[in-house]
């Protein structure tokens, strides 16, 4: 075993080394084998290298397969991209192959050095296991509707946020990504257009966003019956995340990590100083035709041309490429008696500001161990470690409002003086206060831990009947500390030559806030599963969960006059103030879940969960959440299998449950009381605290329901050359918490409680199709998915309609949700006879309209445009439709992947005071699409005529009907994006064996390369996933990535 | 075989037994924060601290804070009156300056939804005062007359708005299913006004003269009577001015809006009795200590006296070291006394400036001219303004006024020449970006430190409001902290002196006490008592006494003038007017301009006297008839 002892010192090297607790545990572990182990000193034959290639039914390499000697299981390799291994063996061993998604084989050496085996697949997909609730199933008698992924799909988007991995990937999820500020970028995620869903990581309700992506194995969603078993909690579906374990293979160190660069996707440009001052000028000529002044002279023009004077703000502030990187250092394998994987992981995003001062950095470390401490009863431990550590400057949000606000004709600074920041008007200097050392910080330091221990114990008295207990104990603190400093810009007085202090702050002052979440969870349960006379497969499921949540925070604020330093300690006693709370959550559950098939074709289902919560009041606390599913897998049938043997799996399946839910519900409604509220001066006594009433209860309220419907189909052709699969899904709920606020006389007086009111409906589908194939060398995989989601309101408790007009603006009864309301824009005005000639819109007989302006529509034709001429005109931010499509190939040991995703159905509105030419009427600088706009041949001549552009004629102060809600402002927003592009090269074994290197593969890695948004061109300066419709956001993010995968 | 079924039937029993204890488990009621009512009305201190609630949220005052659709908007009861306009650009009313505002349908929305709440509490609270066993029987008689005086002032902020709105006394009972039961009718304006009048009368022998130090900024004898006052004398005016307005209708014709002519003498008369019966009593006076009569009627509003000045009946007390403070010299500081932004926010109008008459009772208008026509030059802006009325040095800001030490400074810009001719450099940017003129070599600035030009956001009139604004903070950092603390006043004796003369007037046969009120203001103001009096007389000294009280903007309603235009003493086609000092670089002197500011000229519809009932309001209860003028 000269592999192993070679091993030996490089691991004690290793543990040495910086990779600190996560090695020094699994070393704790590890250790037992390697200085017990009885195989060291009884090889008597000398082992030779063994080559191997493993292949797929369709040749296809399969990497990262396990490759064990089946006698002494520690020692084994994996396989490289090739699929190639080598491993040092006795000429008579046999070798145990295995991989995810494949049937394992044994391989007897038998003197053979060279090998090529091929792991059947086909079937094996059917019986990879996917995790469902409180469990896992075998794919081929899932009866639900369930999507799962596996972690090495799911990284190849380099981002540290877990949520912006899914879209695309899952068929059922909805992700936008909003934002793209570091530690913030997180995509809002649901399944389905259910609503937030329900998250588990490694069975315990937790955060997933940061969870390190190479620490996960696979996500699965739930999307109908199936999630049922969570009870109140399950029916806006269930996403579960399940990380990496130990396998029975020799210990391996992999590190994975890559270095990258952010850019900008989208962001559009705001005027230079030169454009800037032209268009201000024609705006006072265009408002005053013949009175006007223009405000900048021609001296000023030219200079603002030849770039002597002014400033482009956004360019000043924001950098093109922003560094991010992350590195994950895992050892893992194990024996019979322990497995353990281990990994510290590091991520540090770095922001788009210039003054580097916008940092996300993210530092993990876990720890899962599996234990055989005696015959069929193992214990796990998990232990989870995580800092989230992010600092931006303080009101740094703002600065994207800043950068557009800052006129262009100012300098960086006053008189150009580096000691005075120039003064900008209303708000601060951007640049000035990008920096953490002029604005102070907002930082948040978020701690968490997380911790389970899960005993299972398989009864040796009855054969497949199991008892398991698991408690888990998590703790989350966040710490936030909020430092403003006195900030002042300066304006330069050229007649006393002085500069005058524009203060934006003037006392400096520190808010620190802690909070602290805890969370014990635990769960009891009895595993039944045991297959009778081969063809009965019945198992059961019976389970007790309970789990706690308690809140505290506290706040404190102090200002501080000296400024220097930022504790709260060291702040002015006037003024200060403190503030807190505190909030406990229960649940608790029964789950039962009963699984029976038989000959593997007819496939049953039934669970319930029986729920309670804290919110509603003992009486009304419980409910029961039953589910039932059924599949058939008629490539099972003896008539399919004879006469359509290529198939290697036909199965259609329906479910349907009802759920509930509490999500909405504020708790408590059913006490009727007072609460603290309201202050007064009564006298001299100072200020006196007041109680005011808690408002109306409600002690009937409880959970809504929701009926959830599914049916689906799946096939598989000539093993796995063609699969699909297609879902079709109804939920509909009732009993959604509304007010009767809009039925009660408001004469009543009384703030209403919520009850159990309205109902609404979601419908769509989702369809995937996969092809994979080999031509000789060259494998590659295809595999596209598409999922539709509608929703509808059912009741809608309302006031009865005061009339007509009212009833059809305002009666969501029945109607789609997700429509947008506003005026329809014909056109834009082409002349002053069609203003004259058109009705009237601006309150003012069309007086303040120019040629160019948006020309409404008028809905009831009364000749005025006004609130009544609305009518809906597009929908919502979020899409409709979501599509993915994936293509891989590889080639030798070059491996390449094309990942699509794409959206449509949703409108974005680019709205409000950016329409206007100078952002906030006036105050500010305005985009640069602005200058594409209606103007008179020369602005200054009234009577000369005018020429067509985009955007309206300019204003000083805009014109108020084009910032209206509006046709012309909302933008179909359908897109298709590259999202990843990674083309990557594994080094021949031959190459790297010598330095004891399992794997290294090398890559390059681009997301959100391309983004396709059709024909409108104010949309190609705007990212499509933008909900902004004033633009003051942190632009989404293309990133390029280097990175390698290396395995020891 | 036993054994084998053992453990599975003791873990179900385990599992049985927990799920019972669970509902323990799930009972987390004590972090709730509701304390139950029995809790509540066995302790008098948690009975206090409801009505505290009730003084805080439950009263309607038109003070500090409140501002119509967002405070960024400057409208408030001040800048909608002819007193004052919105400085900044985001006032709905700047620029634009061709097209018109229109007193919006919304402006003054308070729906019911949000004053009904209040008003059931109140309702609430007396059922259950009544209740109550741990109070004596002669405490619950105080608590609940104070309760009541809440009341009527929840009833006056509506009547006020409205009109006619359902008088509810006791806290409606909901019988699941029947909403009908709860859908009440309006009750007449009239009616509202005699409930308002009769619980004041009823009450005021109830409420304590004077109340312990404690206690003394909660209701009193003289609150009841000073609502008394005022309410009467609004519902008299409507009975008497209503038909100078044209609103017809179905709320017209039920008396849900507008009183009968005939009525109005028996308001007078309420309104009479009740502030005679103030006057009488000799429980307050006019504030006159300060024998400078500018500081003197500064002082009354100031913080330096916070309120207790002998004159406030009631006022709204603030306590900012608590945590009760409110932003009013955030919002309002000329431009060089602001802090981190703001300020400036509701400005002064030259017609405010010219209200205001001469010391020796000579009309206020400014001479700014020559008979020749020529600009009159002054030293310093300051010196236009000498020999006005104290009163108007004590609540506004003129240019060159002093002020924390230095001046307020407002120039329109320099001219190269003397006597207002030469070429003119005006002020082109808010005061603190580039204003500079180089005449001759030598660099001016055409702006002053507080305004000049038409841009950014200092004042566009030349002109700041002083009263209230307390000159002694020096801390305005912070929007959101409410760093001031100077008292809201809500009723005090020098608008029961004018209530009663205008009581007065209105009844008729009684100018000689009607005269004697209006003099006592006037002397206590330093300025020349009147010979005669008459309704006009009464009230220009309402608006220059009361100016910025909050106040004017409800007399123009009542007085059915507000529709009118400006030149008959109305609020359409009123812009406000500035004035423009002007600098003589060859002088070294000001003369003045008048000038027209950025701002939209107003119209006030007929229908504004009563603002719209929000449609929630109205569907959820068809009893109710929407007022003159709007759609449902």
């Amino acid at each position: 075993m000269i592999q192993r002892d070679l091993n030996v010192p490089y691991k004690k090297a290793l543990k040495a080394s910086l990779l600190g607790i996560a090695l020094m545990t699994s070393a704790a572990y590890g250790h037992e084998r390697w200085d017990n182990s009885p195989i060291h000193v009884s090889i008597a034959k000398a082992p030779v290298q063994i080559n191997g290639q493993v292949v797929d039914a369709a040749n296809n390499p399969i990497a990262g397969a396990t490759v064990q000697i089946k006698r002494t299981p520690s020692i084994g390799t994996s396989t490289d991209g090739t699929g190639k291994f080598s491993i040092a063996a006795e000429p008579d061993e046999t070798l145990l192959i295995s991989a995810t998604g494949y049937k394992s084989q044994e391989i007897m050496l038998g003197g053979r050095t060279n090998l090529s085996i091929i792991l059947q697949d086909s079937v094996a997909m059917m019986d990879e296991v996917v995790v469902v609730g409180y469990g896992v199933q075998k794919r081929a008698s899932v009866t639900g509707a369930v999507a799962s992924i596996q972690a090495d799909e799911l990284i190849k988007v380099k981002t540290p946020n877990v949520t912006n991995m899914l879209a695309g990937r899952l068929p059922g999820i909805r992700a936008v990504q909003r934002s793209g500020a570091p530690g913030d970028d997180g995509a809002s995620v649901d399944i389905r257009g259910y609503g937030s869903m329900l998250v588990i990581v490694d069975g315990v309700q937790r955060d997933f966003a940061q969870v390190d992506p190479n620490d996960i194995e696979s996500i699965s969603i739930l999307k109908d019956a199936a999630a049922a078993v969570y009870g109140f909690k399950g029916s806006n579906g269930v996403l579960l995340v399940t990380t990496k374990k130990g396998t029975n293979a020799k210990t391996k160190v992999e590190y994975n990590g890559y270095y990258g660069i952010q850019q900008v996707t989208r962001y559009p440009r705001m005027m230079n100083a030169y454009e800037y001052a032209s268009l201000y000028n024609e705006a006072i000529y265009n408002a005053n035709p013949y009175t006007g002044v223009p405000a900048y002279s021609q001296e000023q023009l030219d200079s603002y041309k030849s770039g002597s004077q002014g400033t482009d703000w956004w360019d000043a502030m924001v950098r093109n490429n922003a560094p991010q990187s992350s590195h994950n250092v895992s050892i893992y394998g194990g024996n019979d008696k322990v497995k353990y994987y281990n990994s510290v992981g590091y991520v540090d995003q770095g922001g788009i500001l210039k003054s580097d001062d916008w940092n996300f950095k993210r530092y993990n470390l876990r720890s899962n161990i599996d234990l055989n401490v005696a015959p069929n009863f193992t214990v796990g431990f998990k232990l989870t470690g995580r800092l989230q550590d992010r600092e931006k400057p303080y009101g740094a949000d703002d600065l994207f409002t800043q950068a557009q606000m800052a006129i262009p004709i100012y300098n960086i600074y006053a008189n150009n003086n580096p000691d005075y920041w120039q003064a900008i008007g209303n708000m601060a200097n951007p640049i000035h206060s990008s920096y953490i050392d002029n604005s102070g910080y907002e930082s948040r330091l978020r701690r968490e831990f997380n911790g389970s221990l899960d005993l299972n114990w398989k009864l040796p008295w009855v054969s497949g009947l199991s008892l398991r207990a698991m408690v888990a104990y998590d703790y989350k603190n966040s710490e936030w500390k909020t430092w403003q400093k006195a900030l002042s810009d300066y304006q330069y007085n050229q007649t006393n030559e002085q500069y005058t202090e524009v203060a934006l702050r003037k006392k400096a002052s520190l808010e620190s806030k802690m909070e602290n979440l805890y969370m014990p969870t635990q769960q009891y349960s009895i595993n039944y599963n045991r297959v009778f006379g081969q063809k009965h497969d019945v198992s059961g499921l019976l389970l007790w969960e309970a789990y706690h949540d308690r809140l505290t925070d506290i706040l404190g604020f102090r200002e501080s006059s000296i400024g220097i330093i930022d504790d709260i300690s060291k702040g002015d006693t006037e003024n200060q103030h403190t503030s807190g709370k505190s909030v406990e959550t229960a649940h608790a559950g029964l789950v039962g879940r009963f699984n029976y098939a038989y000959d593997r074709k007819y496939l049953l289902e039934l669970n319930f969960r029986y729920d309670g919560s804290y919110k509603f009041r003992r009486d009304r606390r419980w409910g029961f959440f039953p589910g039932v599913s059924a599949g058939w897998r008629i490539s099972e049938e003896k008539f399919f299998k004879e006469n359509l043997s290529h198939f290697d799996n036909v199965k259609i399946r329906g479910s349907y449950a009802k759920v509930g839910d509490e999500g909405d519900f504020s708790a408590f409604q059913y006490l009727d009381g007072y609460v603290y509220g309201g202050s007064y001066v009564l006298g001299t006594g100072g200020l006196s605290s007041g109680l005011r009433s808690s408002g109306m209860a409600n002690p009937w309220l409880t959970w809504y329901e929701s009926n959830i419907m599914n049916l689906g189909f799946e096939a598989s052709f000539k093993n796995g050359l063609i699969n699909t699969e297609f879902d079709w899904f109804r939920r509909e709920r009732s009993g959604l918490p509304a007010t009767r606020q809009g039925t009660f006389p408001t004469t009543f007086g009384e703030s209403m409680p919520q009850e159990n009111l309205n109902s609404d409906i979601n419908t769509g589908f989702e369809w995937t199709v996969g092809h994979k194939n080999k031509i000789a060398d060259f494998a590659y995989n295809v595999s596209a998915n598409f999922s539709v989601t509608r929703i509808r309101y059912g009741y809608v408790e309302r006031a009865a309609s005061t009339n007509l007009y009212d009833n059809w603006q305002n009666n969501n009864n029945d109607r789609n949700k997700d429509i947008r309301w506003g005026k329809t824009v014909l056109g834009q005005f082409s002349s002053y006879e069609d203003i004259l000639n058109s009705p009237v819109q601006d309150n003012n007989g069309n007086r303040s309209l120019l040629p160019g302006d948006l020309k409404f529509k008028d809905v009831n034709g009364d000749g005025i445009i006004d609130g009544n001429d609305v009518e809906p005109i597009g929908h919502g931010a979020t899409p409709r439709m979501y599509y993915g499509l994936n293509l891989g190939a590889n080639y030798k040991g070059f491996d390449m992947t094309l990942f699509f995703q794409g959206a449509a159905g949703h409108d974005i509105y680019i709205s409000g005071d950016i329409l206007d030419p100078f952002i906030q009427q006036g105050l500010g600088n305005g985009f640069a699409f602005m200058t594409d706009r209606w103007h008179r041949a020369d602005p200054s001549d009234p009577n000369s005529e005018w020429i067509p552009g985009t955007m309206p004629a300019a204003r000083v102060t805009g014109q108020a009907d084009n910032r209206s809600d509006n046709s012309w402002s909302l933008h179909k927003a359908d897109y298709l994006r590259l999202k990843t592009l990674e083309v990557g090269y594994s080094l021949p074994k031959s190459w790297i064996q010598s330095l004891k290197i399992d794997r290294c593969r090398i890559y390059f890695n681009a997301n959100n390369l391309l983004t396709f948004t059709g024909s409108d061109e104010l949309l190609k300066n705007i990212d499509p996933e933008s909900n902004q419709s004033r633009l003051r956001y942190y632009p989404q993010l293309r990133t390029f990535n280097l990175g390698v995968n290396l395995v020891l | 075989m036993k054994m084998k079924y053992f453990s599975p039937l003791f873990v179900s029993c385990a599992l049985t037994l927990s799920l019972y204890s669970c509902n323990d488990y799930l009972d987390r009621e004590l972090t709730s924060g509701v304390i139950t009512s029995d809790l509540i009305w066995e302790s008098p201190q948690a009975i206090q601290s409801v009505l505290v609630t009730m003084y805080d949220e439950g009263l309607r005052l038109d003070e500090f804070d409140d501002w119509f659709t967002g405070k960024s908007n400057l409208l408030n009861l001040t800048s909608l009156s002819d007193e004052a306009t919105g400085a900044y650009q985001k006032d709905y009313a700047f620029s634009n300056a061709n097209s018109i505002y229109t007193y919006s349908d919304y402006v003054f929305e308070d729906p019911f939804a949000s004053r009904y709440v209040q008003i059931r509490r109140t309702n609430d609270f007396l059922k259950k005062l009544n209740e109550t066993a741990v109070l004596s029987t002669e405490e619950k008689r105080v608590i609940d007359a104070e309760a009541r005086w809440i009341r009527a002032m929840q009833y006056f902020g509506l009547v006020k708005r409205y009109g006619g709105v359902p008088l509810l006394t006791v806290p409606q009972e909901y019988v699941p299913g029947d909403f009908e039961g709860l859908q009440v009718p309006r009750n007449k304006e009239s009616e509202v006004y005699d409930f308002i009048i009769a619980e004041c009368k009823a009450i005021s022998d109830i409420l304590p003269v004077s109340r312990t130090a404690e206690s003394k900024y909660r209701a009193s004898k003289g609150a009841a009577l000073a609502l008394c006052s005022r309410a009467a004398l609004y519902a008299g005016s409507i009975a008497k001015y209503g038909s100078n307005a044209n609103l017809s209708g179905e709320a017209v014709t039920r008396g849900y809006v507008g009183i009968a002519s005939s009525e109005a003498m028996r308001y007078f008369t309420e309104s009479y009795n009740a502030s005679k019966a103030l006057l009488d009593a000799g429980t307050y006076s006019l504030y006159n200590k300060n024998a400078d009569k500018a500081e003197n009627f500064y002082e009354l509003f100031s913080k330096s006296v916070n309120g207790d000045n002998g004159e406030y009946i009631f006022q709204k007390t603030f306590n900012v070291s608590a945590g009760k403070g409110h932003m009013w010299d955030k919002m309002n500081a000329p431009f060089s006394y602001r802090g981190d932004g703001w300020g400036c926010g509701v400005t002064p109008t030259l017609e405010m400036v010219e209200a205001f008459e001469y010391s020796d009772g000579r009309p206020g208008k400014l001479a700014l001219k020559n008979t020749d026509g020529t600009p009159l030059s002054f030293d310093s802006p300051y010196d236009l303004f000498a020999g006005k009325d104290p009163r108007l040095f004590a609540s506004i800001y003129v240019p060159g006024a002093p002020l924390k030490g230095s001046k307020v400074e407002w120039i329109r810009g320099v001219i190269n020449g003397q006597n207002g001719s030469g070429q003119k450099y005006q002020a082109q940017n808010q005061p603190d970006k580039d204003n500079v003129a180089t005449i001759d070599g030598v660099r001016y600035n055409t702006s002053g430190k507080d305004g000049g030009a038409d841009v950014g956001d200092a004042s566009k009139t030349g002109f700041y409001m002083r009263k209230f604004f307390d000159e002694t903070l020096t801390d305005m950092t912070n929007i959101d902290a409410k760093r001031s603390e100077t008292p809201w006043v809500v009723f005090r004796l020098g608008e029961v002196y004018l209530n009663f003369a205008e009581a007065c007037v209105e009844l008729g046969g009684r100018d000689a006490e009607a005269l004697q009120a209006v003099n006592s203001i006037r002397s206590r103001a330093g300025i020349q008592p009147l010979e005669a009096i008459s309704v006009a007389k009464v009230r220009q000294e309402r608006k220059v006494e009361l100016a910025f009280e909050k106040l004017r903007f409800w007399d123009l309603k009542r007085w059915r003038v507000a529709h009118l235009d400006e030149s008959q003493g109305g609020l359409t086609n009123y812009r406000g007017t500035a004035l423009y000092p002007w600098f003589n670089v060859k002088s070294k002197k000001f003369t003045f301009e008048t000038g027209v500011p950025p701002k939209q000229k107003r119209l006030f519809l007929e229908r504004n006297y009563y603002i719209r009932i929000s449609p929630t309001d109205l569907s959820t209860n068809p009893q109710l008839v929407q007022n003159p003028g709007y759609g449902n």
